[in-house]
C-alpha cells in the first residue's frame, strides 16, 4: 500500500491525473447506481470523468511513444497502460451508447486494477527495444492481441452481469437494477456472445500475426513457447465457449460460467508466465533495467516477462 | 448422495454426447499411442519412421472404423460435445507441456523433481509418457490427427455448401490444412547453423534441433557456398540520465525505482517525496576530470596520501593513493618494476601477500556455435566433443618457445612483456585421427588466435584464462596506523622507515617515493572542464554539476557527477542519492552482409540480413542468429528449410477469412437469400 503511494508520487503528472479521474468516475458510477438522489447529475459527471481519464490515457501513450521513438508497449508498465486504453475505449463506447451504468462501474474497476498494478511495475526508464522487437510486426501483433484481451474482458464483464442479474425487474420503479441498467432492458447474453466472437477473432489474429512475425525473427512460426502455448490454450477454450452454444444441454448459464472462467486463462497468459516452471524456456522475455546499487554493476539487467 | 449424482451425470447421455465418457476414451486413445511409441523406440525407429508408422496405423484405424461402425463413428466425430471434449483435452495437454520443462536429460529431471513431494507425477510422465518432448510425441500428434478427422467430418456433414455456410467450411477445413502444413514440415525440415568468418565461404552448416544452437552432430551441405562479407553491430547512441533516489531503506541502499531526469543545464525540480530541490547547474556532453582531493574535517574518515614518485626521469610523477578504494589504493609501475600501496593498517601476516604468486585457477574456455564452455585445466585430461577432443598437455610459467620463427634461440628476457606470462598447451584430436598442437597465451588472446588459426576448425575459438595471480615482486607499502614506509621484496621487508611528509624514501635502484601530504578526511574537490577536442560519441564522458538544496534549512550541496564513472553519491546524511549513468546499451541491430555463390563463383543472391530480415533463396531462409562480442569478424548464421510452410500460411488465411465469414458475412448472406426466396 505504501509502495503504491510512493510510486504514485513518482509517476508523471499525466498518469496521476488520469488515475484520479478514473477513480472519480468509478466512485460517481457507484453513487449514481446506489442512490437515486442527484442520480442524473452524478451519472453525467461519471461519464465525463471516464472520458477525461481515457483522453489522458491516450495522451500518456502518445507522449511515451514520441519520447521512446517506438510503440509504447515494451514493458509491463507500458503494456498495462496500453491495455487500459484499448479496454477503456471499448467499455466507454458501449457505456456511452447503451448507458449501462453497472458496466461502466465494473469496467472502471478493471481499469483501475490494471493501472494500480502498472504503478507497482512502474519502470524507471523508457527502455530501448532489443533487435528482435524492432520490427514492423510489433505494432500490429500487440495491438491485435491486446484488442483480443480487451474484447474478452468486455465479454467477461458482460458474462458477470448476465450471471448476477436473474429474473425480470420492473424498470419503471426506482430500484438498484433499474438504476444499474439505466432503466432499460438489456440482453446481456446476446451482447456477451457478440463480444466473445470479437475477442475470439482478435485472439486468432494475434496468434497468426505472432506466427508470421516469428517466422521472420526466430525462424519458426510456432515454437511451443510457454506464452504461445497459453495463447493457444485460451483461444481453444474460447472455442469451447462458442461450440457450447450449439449443444442442447450446455446452453445458457453454463456458457456464461465457462466464459467467465476462460477470462482467468487470459489473465494467466498475461500475468502468469513468470510463475511457470518453464519460464526460463520462454522467448517472450522482456528486459527491465535494474537500478544501480553500490558496488554492483550498474549496467546489470533484470529479465522479466510480460 | 454426491456419488449417485455423479453416477446419474455419467449415465445421463449417450456416448457421442457424453463429454465425461469421451474424455476417458481420449485418455485410452492417448495411452495406446504412448505404448505405440515405446514399441517404435524399442525397434529403434528414427523420427521419420515413427511418424510414417503413426500415419499408417492411424489410417488403418480410420479404415476399420469406417468399415465396421460407420454410423457410430460419423455420429461421434460430428457431435459438438466431442469437439468440446477434444478442445478441452488438447488445451490440458498443451498446458501440461508448459508445466514440465521440455527436452532435458533424465538426470536433470531428477534434479528438478526428485526432491519435491509432487515430483513423482512429472517424473512418471517424463519416463513413460514422453513428456520431455511432449509436443513432438506421438500421443500429442494423435490428438491433432483426431481433431483433423473431426473437423473434416463436420465439414462433410454440412453439405450442401451454400454461400452462408462457406465460412464454417473454411474454418473447419483450415484446421486440417494447417496441420497438414506442419506434417509436411516434419519430413525434410532442416535447421542448421554455422559461425561464418568474414570472407571465408562455407558450404557446410551443422544441423541443430531447436532455435538455440546446442549440438552440432550432423552436417548439412548446401549446393552453393555462403560468404560473410561484413558483420556489424548497430548500437543506439548512448543516453545518460540523472537518477534520484529519495527513499533510503535504512541498510545503506535505496528504492529500486528512482525517478530519472534528462540532464540539461538549468533544469530545476522538487524531488518526489521530499522537500529538497534539485538544480542542474552545468551539463557537459564531454567533460575532462580536473578534480583534486582536499581535507574536510566534517567528512567521514577517508585517508588519502599524495605521493611524488622519482624513477630517474626528468619529470617526477604525482599521484593520490586512496586507502579505502581497492582500485586506487595501489599504483602499479607500467614496466612491472614495483608497485606502490597505501594501507590503513599494516599487519605482519600480510607480508605473505606481497610476493609474486602463481595463478590460483587455470581455465580453458571454448566458444563454438554461439555457446561458451569452461573447463579447469588438468594436465592429461581430455575434453570430449562430438567431432573432436581436446587434450590438456601442460602449462608454462613464461614464454614457451625456445626459438623464434627463424630458428634462432630466444632469451626470455628479451621477449616483449605482452607475450610473457602464463601459457597453456593443448592438443586437438579430430575424429579422423588428426592431431594439432594448440598454444594459448593468457595475457594475449589475440596473439594466440593468430598463432593457432591454421589448426582450429572455423568458428571455434579457445582461450586460456587465469585468475588470482600476483605479478609484482617489489612493493613500497605506506601504512597509516603505524606511520611507516616499508620496502618489501617477495614477502621480505628490505627497509623500513617512518612516514614523514616531504622526506624521500629511497628504494630499489635509487627510485624514490616522497609522501607530500596525508589527508585523513579527504573529499573530492570536483571539477570538470569541457573537452576542447571533439571525440566520437562513444568515447565522450558526460558530466553534470548539480545542486541539492533544502529550502527549509537553507542548506545546499553542490557536486559533479561523472556519467562514465556512474558513482552513486549521497546527500543530506545519506537521505538522498544521485547517480548519473548510461540508460541502457541494448544493441539496435545485428547486420550481416552475406553472398551465396555457386561453385564457379557466380553470385546467386546477396543481401544484408539482420534480425527480423532473413534472406530467402529457393526455400532456404538464412537468419542472423547470434554474434561473438569478442570477435567482430564472425557472425552466427542459421539456415532453415521448411517444406509445407505455404500450406500452413494458406491454412492461416483460410481460418481468418472463414471466421470473419462465419461471424459477420453469414448474417448478410442469409438476409439476402431470405429476401430472394420471399
Amino acid at each position: 500500500m505504501m509502495n503504491l503511494y510512493f510510486n504514485f508520487a513518482k509517476a508523471e503528472m499525466g498518469f496521476q491525473i488520469m488515475l484520479i479521474a478514473y477513480l472519480g468516475a468509478c466512485i460517481c458510477y457507484a453513487f449514481s447506481i446506489l442512490r437515486s438522489r442527484y442520480e442524473a447529475t452524478i451519472y453525467q459527471i461519471a461519464r465525463f470523468l471516464f472520458l477525461l481519464g481515457w483522453c489522458l490515457n491516450v495522451y500518456i501513450l502518445i507522449e511515451r511513444g514520441i519520447i521512446a521513438g517506438r510503440p509504447p508497449f515494451k514493458t509491463f508498465y507500458e503494456s498495462l497502460i496500453y491495455f487500459s486504453f484499448l479496454f477503456g475505449l471499448l467499455a466507454l463506447s458501449i457505456e456511452w451508447f447503451k448507458k449501462i451504468k453497472l458496466l461502466g462501474f465494473l469496467s472502471l474497476v478493471i481499469i483501475l486494477s490494471a493501472e494500480l498494478f502498472a504503478l507497482l511495475k512502474q519502470d524507471i526508464d523508457i527502455v530501448t527495444v532489443p533487435p528482435a522487437l524492432n520490427s514492423g510486426w510489433f505494432l500490429p501483433h500487440v495491438t491485435i492481441y491486446f484488442s483480443g484481451y480487451s474484447s474478452v474482458t468486455v465479454a467477461f464483464v458482460l458474462s458477470i452481469l448476465a450471471l448476477i442479474r436473474t429474473g425480470t425487474i420492473n424498470l419503471d420503479k426506482d430500484s438498484f437494477w433499474a438504476r444499474a441498467l439505466g432503466r432499460q432492458e438489456v440482453n446481456f447474453e446476446e451482447l456477451h456472445r457478440d463480444w466473445v466472437r470479437i475477442g475470439y477473432l482478435f485472439l486468432l489474429g494475434g496468434l497468426i500475426t505472432g506466427g508470421l512475425w516469428a517466422k521472420f525473427a526466430w525462424s519458426d512460426y510456432w515454437a511451443w513457447d510457454p506464452k504461445e502455448n497459453w495463447g493457444l490454450i485460451s483461444w481453444l477454450i474460447y472455442g469451447v465457449v462458442l461450440h457450447m452454444h450449439h449443444t442442447s444441454f450446455l446452453k445458457g448459464r453454463a456458457v456464461l460460467k465457462v466464459s467467465a472462467a476462460s477470462w482467468f486463462l487470459i489473465l494467466f497468459t498475461y500475468f502468469g508466465m513468470s510463475y511457470l516452471p518453464t519460464k526460463s524456456q520462454s522467448m517472450h522475455i522482456y528486459t527491465e533495467p535494474l537500478p544501480p546499487e553500490e558496488g554492483k554493476d550498474v549496467k546489470g539487467v533484470n529479465r522479466e516477462m510480460y | 448422495m454426491i456419488l449417485s449424482k455423479l453416477q446419474s451425470l455419467w449415465n445421463q447421455r449417450p456416448f457421442h454426447e457424453n463429454i465425461f465418457k469421451q474424455i476417458l476414451a481420449l485418455k485410452i486413445w492417448v495411452c495406446f499411442w504412448v505404448v505405440f511409441q515405446h514399441l517404435s523406440v524399442s525397434l529403434e525407429w528414427n523420427d521419420i519412421q515413427q511418424i510414417s508408422g503413426f500415419l499408417a496405423v492411424f489410417i488403418i484405424i480410420s479404415g476399420l472404423l469406417i468399415g465396421l461402425a460407420p454410423s457410430w463413428a460419423y455420429r461421434l466425430f460430428t457431435s459438438v460435445p466431442f469437439a468440446i471434449a477434444q478442445l478441452v483435452f488438447m488445451a490440458a495437454s498443451v498446458a501440461l507441456g508448459t508445466l514440465i520443462l521440455q527436452e532435458l536429460k533424465f538426470s536433470e529431471y531428477l534434479d528438478i523433481y526428485g526432491s519435491v513431494w509432487w515430483g513423482d507425477l512429472p517424473l512418471v510422465l517424463v519416463r513413460y509418457a514422453f513428456a520431455y518432448d511432449l509436443y513432438r510425441s506421438l500421443w500429442f500428434l494423435s490428438l491433432l490427427a483426431l481433431l483433423s478427422a473431426s473437423t473434416l467430418s463436420v465439414a462433410w456433414k454440412r453439405r450442401p455448401y451454400t454461400l452462408p455456410r462457406g465460412g464454417f467450411l473454411l474454418v473447419h477445413l483450415a484446421t486440417s490444412v494447417i496441420l497438414l502444413g506442419g506434417l509436411m514440415g516434419k519430413f525434410g525440415f532442416v535447421r542448421a547453423f554455422n559461425e561464418l568468418q568474414q570472407n571465408q565461404p562455407v558450404t557446410v552448416f551443422w544441423k541443430v534441433k531447436g532455435p538455440d544452437p546446442n549440438d552440432w552432430k550432423n552436417p548439412f551441405s548446401l549446393p552453393f557456398s555462403v560468404r560473410l562479407d561484413q558483420f556489424e553491430v548497430i548500437k543506439h547512441d548512448p543516453e545518460y540520465r540523472l537518477y534520484a533516489f529519495t527513499q533510503p531503506d535504512g541498510k545503506g541502499g535505496f528504492e529500486d525505482n528512482p525517478k530519472s531526469y534528462d540532464a540539461e543545464a538549468g533544469f530545476k525540480t522538487r524531488l518526489p517525496l521530499t522537500w529538497k530541490r534539485l538544480e542542474i547547474l552545468q551539463a557537459l556532453p564531454d567533460g575532462l576530470n580536473r578534480s583534486t582531493w582536499f581535507n574536510d574535517v566534517t567528512a567521514p574518515e577517508n585517508p588519502v596520501l599524495q605521493v611524488m614518485l622519482g624513477t630517474g626521469t626528468p619529470n617526477p610523477l604525482l599521484g593520490f593513493l586512496v586507502a579505502q578504494d581497492l582500485r586506487t589504493q595501489r599504483f602499479n609501475d607500467p614496466q612491472g618494476r614495483f608497485s606502490l600501496l597505501f594501507n590503513e593498517e599494516f599487519k605482519p601476516r600480510d607480508l605473505s601477500r606481497f610476493k609474486r604468486s602463481e595463478p590460483k585457477s587455470h581455465l580453458v574456455q571454448l566458444t563454438f556455435a554461439g555457446k561458451t564452455f569452461d573447463k579447469e585445466f588438468k594436465k592429461g585430461s581430455i575434453w570430449d566433443f562430438p567431432v573432436f577432443k581436446l587434450k590438456m598437455v601442460r602449462l608454462f610459467n613464461d614464454f614457451p618457445f625456445k626459438n623464434d620463427p627463424n630458428g634462432r634461440p630466444v632469451k626470455v628476457e628479451t621477449v616483449p612483456p605482452e607475450l610473457r606470462g602464463n601459457w597453456a598447451e593443448l592438443e586437438l584430436i579430430t575424429n579422423d585421427g588428426q592431431q594439432a598442437k594448440i598454444l594459448l597465451s593468457a595475457r594475449n588472446p589475440e596473439f594466440s588466435k593468430s598463432l593457432n588459426a591454421g589448426n582450429l576448425p572455423p568458428g571455434l575459438s579457445l582461450q586460456y584464462k587465469i585468475s588470482g595471480e600476483e605479478s609484482f615482486s617489489n612493493f613500497v607499502v605506506f601504512s597509516k596506523n603505524d606511520m611507516k614506509i616499508r620496502s618489501i621484496e617477495n614477502g621480505q621487508i628490505l627497509k623500513e622507515s617512518p612516514l614523514v611528509l616531504d622526506r624521500p624514501f629511497i628504494f630499489k635502484n635509487g627510485f624514490s617515493a616522497t609522501p607530500l601530504s596525508l589527508l585523513l578526511n579527504a573529499r573530492v574537490d570536483g571539477k570538470y572542464i569541457p573537452n576542447p577536442q571533439a571525440r566520437p560519441i562513444l568515447e565522450r564522458n558526460p558530466a553534470v554539476q548539480v545542486t541539492l538544496s533544502d529550502p527549509r534549512t537553507g542548506k545546499a550541496e553542490t557536486v559533479w557527477l561523472d556519467g562514465r564513472e556512474a558513482k552513486p553519491t549521497t546527500f543530506f546524511d545519506k537521505k538522498i542519492g544521485l547517480i548519473y549513468r548510461l540508460k541502457d546499451q541494448e544493441a539496435r541491430d545485428f547486420r550481416s552482409k552475406i553472398t551465396l555463390l555457386d561453385t564457379s563463383g557466380k553470385i546467386l543472391a546477396q543481401k544484408q540480413i539482420s534480425v527480423n530480415d532473413p534472406l530467402v533463396y529457393e526455400g532456404l531462409w538464412f537468419y542472423q542468429s547470434n554474434y561473438n562480442p569478442e570477435d567482430p569478424t564472425v557472425s552466427g548464421i542459421m539456415v532453415v528449410y521448411e517444406p509445407g510452410l505455404w500450406v500452413t500460411y494458406f491454412g492461416f488465411a483460410m481460418i481468418v477469412i472463414g471466421t470473419i465469414w462465419m461471424f459477420y458475412l453469414k448474417p448478410i448472406f442469409l438476409k439476402r437469400s431470405g429476401r430472394l426466396t420471399k
